[in-house]
């Protein structure tokens, strides 16, 4: 193991269990709105039947409905999401297979192995967690690009 | 008359709420898969609009808008590119290709007939 003194192996295996924490934490949040969302829609269901039978306007309980409908429909994208968390990681950990196979850990060119893990990211928290772990002044290549600028989860942008 | 918007996506699960939001305020809904799929549907019947995520296989959604732009038919329709994809290079690329809007997951679905409302 001392082979891999003064190279971010160990970082990247970090990178990897925390982009794991993220993935199983954002899923079981997601979840939980979702789970709670259909909750409350059984339970509105139920008040709409009671509502139509005595025979009252429904409009609040319709608007209530079209609410939690929508919120499911935003926790019901967990599944995308985690989908492509678990192929980053898988890319992480391919990424060092590929550039510690036949080579000593030192003679790897890190800062490319770096660069081009980093570019596969699609999400602004991966990129700043890989900032936050791997630092982003270990990636000076022209793709670990400052995200300042990128855009935030369910944000629009008319061209 | 009623629009026809074409949702490409790899995920089944996304394209599913993408349709039941569009369903829900009116649209026909036509699916693809992937931009291929999407490409091949394209070239044979005309739609309203596209959205389509851009990580897919086969044919990527900023490929798609570019193929898209060199059929007389889709010149001028929207196009929207909805996906986790948020850096500002992929953004430009985009633009580029010819998209007409750039949407970041998880999608709200008040906020996409919002959109759909502005572009079309």
């Amino acid at each position: 193991m001392s082979d891999l003194a003064n190279t971010p192996v160990a970082a990247l295996l970090e990178l990897a269990a925390s982009q794991l924490e993220v993935a199983a934490h954002s899923t079981n949040s997601q979840m939980e709105t979702l789970a709670s969302s259909i909750g409350a829609l059984v339970m509105l269901g139920a008040e709409l039947q009671a509502a139509q039978g005595a025979g009252a306007a429904p409009d609040a309980l319709a608007r209530k409905i079209v609410e939690r409908a929508q919120t499911a429909v935003v926790a019901m994208q967990f599944h995308d999401q985690l989908v492509q968390r678990v192929a980053h990681v898988r890319d992480v950990l391919t990424e060092l297979n590929e550039a510690l196979q036949g080579m000593p850990a030192g003679e790897v060119e890190w800062a490319t192995v770096l660069a081009r893990i980093r570019f596969r990211y699609s999400m602004e928290d991966e990129r700043r967690l890989f900032d936050r772990i791997i630092g982003a002044a270990a990636c000076p290549d022209v793709n670990c690009h400052d995200s300042t600028h990128d855009s935030l989860r369910g944000g629009v942008e008319i061209f | 008359m009623q629009r026809t918007i074409m949702t490409v996506d790899d995920s089944t699960s996304m394209r599913q709420m993408v349709k039941a939001t569009l369903i829900s305020a009116g649209y026909g809904v036509v699916e693809a898969a992937d931009g291929q799929e999407a490409l091949d549907y394209a070239r044979e019947n005309p739609v309203d609009l596209v959205i389509a995520d851009v990580n897919m296989p086969r044919m990527d959604g900023i490929t798609l808008v570019s193929e898209l732009r060199l059929l007389p038919a889709y010149r001028l329709i929207p196009l929207l590119l909805l996906t986790t994809e948020s850096s500002m290079e992929k953004k430009m690329e985009g633009k580029k290709a010819g998209a007409t809007g750039w949407l970041v997951k998880p999608f709200h679905p008040a906020q996409l007939l919002a959109t759909l409302a502005r572009v079309l």
